[in-house]
């Protein structure tokens, strides 16, 4: 059998010399190639911002829903003024009322109104301090403060335009 | 779509979480009860409708349909809802505590000025007819925030007002069983009722289509009550601060304090009323029958040729001073009225 090692000779592959210029070369035409695509890393981190805000943003709204929704604090301020401003009002018209009122059973009609509507009052305050998120408890609160002063000043109209009704048939006679 | 968009959209979608339209029933199951027993309605901050069941069995059904609420939030909303049901010799027992509406995204401002710039509004110049009542019993309740001051809160505004929760609580009742029904801050909504109900309600109200049941009676107090039409029962209205009659006829008002505006008044009224506002705005009426204390009464067709109008003008003359004190007994019309006044309106 021949053996291959002789087939060839070393003239058979000559050794060309390397020209000394021929690493810079290289690296000239590397350099002057046109740069291999790279992958979009910005888009990734638009994403990767605007997803971690999306999420920040729903833990915040979640925490939020899940707390109070309104000003508990404020809203105790604000009511405690009102409460103030309005049982001053009633006391006085409560005395203007009886000022102007003769008739006793009415009298005692308006007391036991306003001893209840306090009683009431009273109620929905425990309500309140249970719930202070509850508008439609706020609303009560004030309607029944309203209802008083409102009752207190309407019947006094009441009475001035019965009164001069009774001033007319007595100038008459 | 690219494949980077799509990984965005699932991203988001996982870190939201929010469900966009949902219905979940909180409560649904249906009793056989006897057919002359009771079905007692216990409600505490909640609204319901009361209408016919088309079987022998009472129908309770609770479900809420939530949009753009999330997963924990929904949990949460129906947590806060209570329903339990009672069966005893036939008779059933249903209480409900309902969630309360919250004004989620408004805060206060202030509500000194205008709570306290309150007037009294006891004058309705326009005169009213059946149908309009009824348009404004459709309109619904309006809550009387009037007097409180708010703002939407920027912050959570956007997100909230897209955000919505409707519950639906409706009891079917058999024909023949007496309906029980107390209240506290609830709307209750009759729907055709001919059941024989005793209604107790504080704070709250009540919204039905027509009473004939003249066994019924109902005790309003702190309230509202709307009505297209009464053919029957007795009221007791006590600080009711709107009352809204289509029209009614065969039936009793005993009224405290109470301000009640009837478009069609009809027979058989008998009205008993110490310090109320009432505005009748039309008198169809052959027999009528009130006794009043301090009340103001407002009459309306001035011009018209009406039994009753021309009672109360034959005692209070239209234009001179509205006071009244008389008594008028006729064939069927019976008028007390002590320390009252009377306003006559076109």
């Amino acid at each position: 059998m021949k053996n291959l090692r002789n087939s060839f000779t070393k003239d058979d592959f000559p050794k060309k010399e390397l020209p000394v210029t021929h690493k810079d070369e290289f690296l000239e035409k590397l350099g002057n190639m046109p740069s291999a695509k790279k992958y979009n890393y910005r888009f990734m981190k638009i994403a990767a911002v605007f997803v971690l805000l999306v999420g920040l943003a729903f833990v915040f709204v979640q925490q939020n829903a899940t707390d109070e929704e309104v000003n508990t604090v404020q809203i105790t301020e604000e009511l405690k003024k009102v409460e103030t401003e309005y049982l001053a009002n009633i006391d006085t018209e409560w005395k203007n009322f009886l000022a102007v009122a003769t008739d006793e059973k009415l009298i005692r009609r308006y007391k036991q109104k306003l001893t209840q509507l306090d009683a009431d009052y009273k109620q929905i305050s425990k309500e309140f301090k249970a719930d202070k998120n509850n508008l439609f408890v706020v609303e009560d609160l004030i309607r029944n403060l309203q209802t008083r002063l409102s009752l207190l000043k309407d019947i006094q109209e009441h009475i001035k335009i019965l009164n001069a009704k009774k001033d007319q048939n007595e100038t008459a006679i | 779509m690219k494949q980077q968009y799509k990984i965005l959209l699932l991203l988001i979608l996982i870190t939201t979480g929010v469900v966009s339209a949902q219905e979940v029933v909180v409560y649904k199951k249906d009793f056989e009860v006897n057919k002359e027993g009771n079905v007692t309605v216990n409600l505490f901050t909640d609204d319901v409708l009361i209408e016919n069941s088309i079987d022998d069995k009472v129908h309770v059904n609770y479900s809420v349909s939530f949009t753009k609420y999330s997963k924990r939030q929904i949990q949460n909303y129906v947590e806060a809802i209570k329903v339990t049901t009672e069966k005893e010799d036939g008779n059933l027992i249903i209480t409900s505590r309902g969630k309360n509406l919250k004004y989620r995204f408004f805060e206060f401002v202030t509500m000194t000025n205008r709570a306290l710039s309150f007037k009294s509004k006891d004058t309705i110049n326009r005169r009213k007819t059946k149908d309009s009542i009824v348009k404004e019993i459709h309109a619904g309740y309006r809550p009387y925030l009037r007097s409180i001051k708010t703002k939407p809160n920027k912050t959570k505004y956007k997100y909230e007002k897209s955000k919505r929760a409707k519950p639906k609580f409706v009891i079917k009742v058999p024909e023949g069983v007496i309906l029980r029904v107390n209240g506290s801050g609830s709307q209750i909504n009759f729907d055709k009722i001919e059941n024989q109900t005793e209604l107790k309600i504080k704070r709250g109200g009540v919204i039905l289509d027509k009473i004939t049941n003249s066994k019924s009676r109902f005790h309003i107090k702190d309230g509202y009550f709307y009505a297209k039409e009464i053919e029957g029962a007795q009221f007791y209205f006590n600080d009711v601060y709107k009352a809204l009659i289509g029209s009614i006829k065969n039936a009793t008002i005993e009224n405290d304090f109470s301000k009640v505006e009837i478009a069609e008044l009809n027979e058989n009224v008998e009205i008993k009323d110490y310090n109320g506002v009432f505005w009748f705005y039309n008198l169809n009426n052959n027999s009528f029958k009130l006794d009043s204390d301090y009340s103001k009464l407002n009459l309306y067709g001035k011009n018209e040729n009406n039994n009753l109008i021309n009672a109360f003008k034959s005692k209070v003359k239209d234009g001179l001073s509205p006071a009244a004190n008389f008594t008028l007994e006729d064939q069927n019309i019976n008028l007390k009225v002590a320390n009252g006044l009377i306003y006559y309106h076109n």
